[in-house]
């Protein structure tokens, strides 16, 4: 059985979509499409059009989806949304939200 | 003298090229012809280095920066450009006949009026061909043009509009009339593919950021990528037969590899069971095939179109 506070990892080669990962989840390489992330870390892969809650962006790239919350730190921001709808194009990263 | 801009956003010099020479040919003359000064502009959402300006007379080109980050900067920053008519024309949307188009011109005598949609999109105004007053837009409150996620606290029935979207809200509500041209009449005068840069781009973003298998398992989810790869194919077979290049080539210069190889699109089309998704593709590939017919005949050329569809008896 596996423990409730074992990280869950995410590797290159998966596609996931319409699926919410929690605070134990990262991202390492994976695709995800119009997921939620809530609370985990996002090393690399790539978010399209989903909900990034909240977690941390810290790397990988962000195509089409909200930025509502959490925190970036490094990846591409190809364009996306922040949280009160409005489109942010290429390089206009939340760090400048 | 009014001032017309033609502009157009592309990622790719091949399929600028081809929408270059139809828009020079078919629209310039005819707006011209109506005494306004027409100029055309290509913005290189990317990369700007292969778009060879001597491939493109009497063009101004801009390229992606601060202030026209991306293709949605680009529609609010052509905004403020030198003119005083603005006609959106998307990279692979081709007008054929211009003095069609331009007949819509006198639209703009009723001062209500301030854009002309050429193609609809689901039967409502769209920004695929915008022909518009720019006095009327520039007066809205930025962002004007780019696209919005309304109610984003309720993703995902939040509401997703499309560029230009807001702005013909904004413009209904005040009063102002966007002329909208029906699907039957637009078809007629106009050659339409759909999403042939997002599929190029998507490959090049999703092989970078999650490797060619996840792109290779969302062309089997998501048949609009199937019928973007058609399109690809027909504008290549277009492309090659007028410039005797390769159209929408990878990094190694084969033929479509940047979009799905005549192998790659066969193979995925093989995959397809489903005896309604396939019938779907198959009225679209038909669309696609006479209109690539339409445009080749302006051309005055001979297209040789591989088939795709594992029915033998099928044309395309």
């Amino acid at each position: 059985m596996r423990n409730a506070q074992e990280p869950l990892i995410l590797l290159s080669g998966e596609l996931h979509t319409h699926r919410k990962f929690g605070p134990h989840t990262i991202n390492r390489g994976a695709a995800l499409f119009e997921c939620e992330w809530d609370g985990g870390l996002f090393e690399s892969g790539l978010f399209v059009g989903g909900l990034f809650r909240s977690g941390q962006f810290a790397g990988g790239m962000f195509l089409g989806g909200i930025f509502w919350g959490g925190s970036w730190v490094s990846g591409t921001w190809e364009g996306g949304f922040d949280r009160t709808g409005i489109y942010r194009s290429r390089d206009d990263r939340p760090t400048s939200l | 003298m009014s001032r017309l801009l033609i502009a157009s956003p592309h990622r790719y010099p091949d399929l600028a090229r081809l929408w270059h020479r139809f828009a020079t040919r078919e629209l310039v003359p005819s707006f011209a012809a109506l005494h306004l000064d027409v100029q055309v502009n290509i913005f290189c959402d990317a990369n700007a280095e292969q778009f060879d300006p001597q491939h493109f007379p009497n063009v101004r080109f801009t390229r992606s920066g601060p202030g026209m980050r991306d293709f949605m900067e680009f529609y609010d920053a052509t905004l403020q450009a030198p003119c005083d008519f603005l006609l959106f024309l998307d990279a692979d949307t081709f007008i054929l006949d211009g003095d069609w188009a331009s007949s819509y011109f006198s639209s703009f005598d009723e001062p209500r009026v301030v854009a002309v949609s050429l193609v609809p999109r689901d039967g409502v105004p769209a920004i695929f061909a915008l022909l518009c007053r720019v006095e009327s837009y520039r007066a809205l409150a930025p962002p004007v043009l780019a696209c919005r996620y309304e109610f984003p606290e309720i993703w995902p029935r939040g509401v997703n509009l499309q560029p230009g979207d807001f702005a013909a809200r904004e413009l209904a509500r005040a009063g102002k009339i966007i002329v909208n041209i029906g699907e039957e009449e637009s078809s007629r005068y106009i050659a339409n593919f759909r999403s042939t840069t997002g599929l190029r781009s998507s490959r090049e973003q999703t092989t970078l950021a999650a490797g060619n298998s996840v792109f290779w398992r969302m062309v089997g989810m998501f048949p609009e990528y199937l019928s973007a790869a058609y399109d690809n194919l027909l504008l290549g077979c277009l492309y090659e037969s007028v410039y005797h290049q390769p159209f929408a080539p990878d990094s190694a210069g084969a033929a479509l590899g940047g979009s799905l190889t005549v192998v790659e699109l066969r193979q995925a089309l093989n995959e397809v069971h489903d005896a309604g998704q396939l019938d779907s593709l198959r009225r679209g590939f038909r669309q696609s095939h006479d209109n690539i017919l339409r445009l080749a005949r302006r051309e005055g050329v001979e297209l040789a179109i591989p088939s795709v569809l594992p029915e033998a008896s099928t044309a395309l």
